[in-house]
C-alpha cells in the first residue's frame, strides 16, 4: 500500500493547519476579551462566523442548535477555505482538493452519520412505519423501502453536487489555459489571440468561481443543517 | 433531413458514444438555463411587488439556483463517465 505524500494530501494538510491557525487565534482572542469588541482580520472572522451561525445552523436546526454548530461550521470553513486555496495558482493552494471525490464523499459520509447517529424516534418511526396506508407498508414495505433509498440519495446528491462543482470550474480554466499551447502550431498572430482571449475569459471564470466558491460551501452546509433539523423533529412538534 | 444526415456522418466518425454524450451535456445546459431563468424571471418580480424584502428573495434565489445547478452538473459528471 502506496502511503506517499500526494498533491491532494499535501494541500489538504496545508489547509487544515491554515484554517487551525485562524480558528485557533479567534478563538483565543475572545477567550481573552469575550466583552471587548475585535478588530481587524479577527474581527472580520468572528463576524463571519456568527452570520453563519444566526443564518443557517440556528433557523434550520432548531432549539439544540449548539450541540450541532461545531461540527457545521466546520464543515462550512473546510470547504470554503479548500475552495479558495484552489483557486490560487501558486504552490500550497491550486490543487483541487474539493474537486476530488474521496474529499467530498468524507464530508458526505460525515454528514450522513450525523444525521443518522442523532435522530430522534420519530425521525425513525417515520421512515420505517410512516404514517400511510396499511397497503403501502404492510406485505411488501414499498414505502420504507423508498425512505431507506431517500435516506441514502440525499448525501450522495451532497457529494456529487460539491464535487461536480468544483471539478467543472478547474476543467473550464484548464481547458482555456490550454487553449494557447493547442494554438502554437497555427501561427504566432493566432496564438497571441487566441492568449489574449484565453486570458480574459479564465480570469472572469476565476470571478465566477469565488461565487461559487461561497455558495457551494453555503448550500453544503444548509442542506446538512436542514437534515439535521428534520432529524430532530420530536413527536411533539410534528406538525399534524 | 438534414439534420440526420450531419448526425449519422458525426456518429460514423468519433462514434455513437461520444455523439451521445455530447447531446446530454448540450441538454443538461439547455435545462440549467431554462431552470435558472425561471427562478430568476420570478425573484425579479418578487422583488418588484415588495423591494424592501429584496435580500430575503435573494438568498433563496441563490440557494434555488445551486440546487438546479447541481442536477444539472450530476448530468455533465455522468456524460463525463460515458465520454
Amino acid at each position: 500500500m502506496d502511503l506517499s505524500l500526494t498533491k491532494n494530501a499535501v494541500s489538504l494538510l496545508f489547509s487544515s493547519l491554515l484554517l487551525i491557525f485562524i480558528i485557533m487565534s479567534v478563538a483565543r482572542s475572545l477567550n481573552r476579551n469575550p466583552m471587548e469588541s475585535k478588530k481587524g482580520f479577527i474581527g472580520l472572522m468572528e463576524m463571519f462566523i456568527m452570520t453563519i451561525n444566526d443564518d443557517i445552523i440556528k433557523p434550520s436546526v432548531g432549539k439544540d442548535y449548539k450541540r450541532f454548530a461545531p461540527f457545521l461550521l466546520t464543515v462550512f470553513f473546510f470547504i470554503f477555505v479548500n475552495n479558495l486555496l484552489g483557486l490560487i495558482p501558486l504552490f500550497p493552494g491550486g490543487a483541487n482538493v474539493t474537486g476530488n471525490i474521496a474529499v467530498t464523499m468524507v464530508l458526505a459520509v460525515a454528514t450522513f452519520l450525523v444525521v443518522n447517529l442523532n435522530g430522534s424516534k420519530a425521525y425513525y418511526i417515520d421512515i420505517l412505519w410512516p404514517e400511510v396506508p396499511t397497503w403501502l407498508k404492510a406485505p411488501i414495505p414499498l414505502m420504507p423501502a423508498i425512505e431507506i433509498v431517500g435516506l441514502l440519495t440525499k448525501p450522495f446528491a451532497l457529494m456529487v453536487r460539491l464535487f461536480a462543482n468544483i471539478m467543472a470550474g478547474h476543467s473550464i480554466v484548464l481547458g482555456l489555459t490550454v487553449l494557447i499551447f493547442i494554438t502554437v502550431s497555427l501561427g504566432s498572430s493566432i496564438n497571441a489571440g487566441m492568449t489574449i482571449v484565453s486570458v480574459i475569459f479564465t480570469v472572469f471564470i476565476d470571478f465566477v468561481e469565488l461565487l461559487i466558491a461561497y455558495i457551494q460551501a453555503y448550500v453544503f452546509t444548509l442542506l446538512s443543517a436542514v437534515f439535521i433539523g428534520q432529524a430532530r423533529v420530536s413527536h411533539s412538534e410534528k406538525p399534524i | 433531413m438534414t439534420l440526420l444526415t450531419v448526425l449519422l456522418q458525426v456518429s460514423n466518425a468519433v462514434g455513437l458514444e461520444t455523439l451521445g454524450a455530447a447531446l446530454g451535456i448540450g441538454l443538461a445546459a439547455i435545462s440549467a438555463g431554462y431552470g435558472i431563468g425561471k427562478i430568476g424571471s420570478s425573484a425579479m418580480e418578487g422583488i418588484a411587488r415588495q423591494p424592501e424584502s429584496a435580500s430575503d428573495i435573494r438568498t433563496n434565489m441563490i440557494i434555488s439556483a445551486a440546487l438546479i445547478e447541481g442536477v444539472a452538473l450530476f448530468a455533465v459528471v455522468v456524460c463525463g463517465f460515458i465520454l
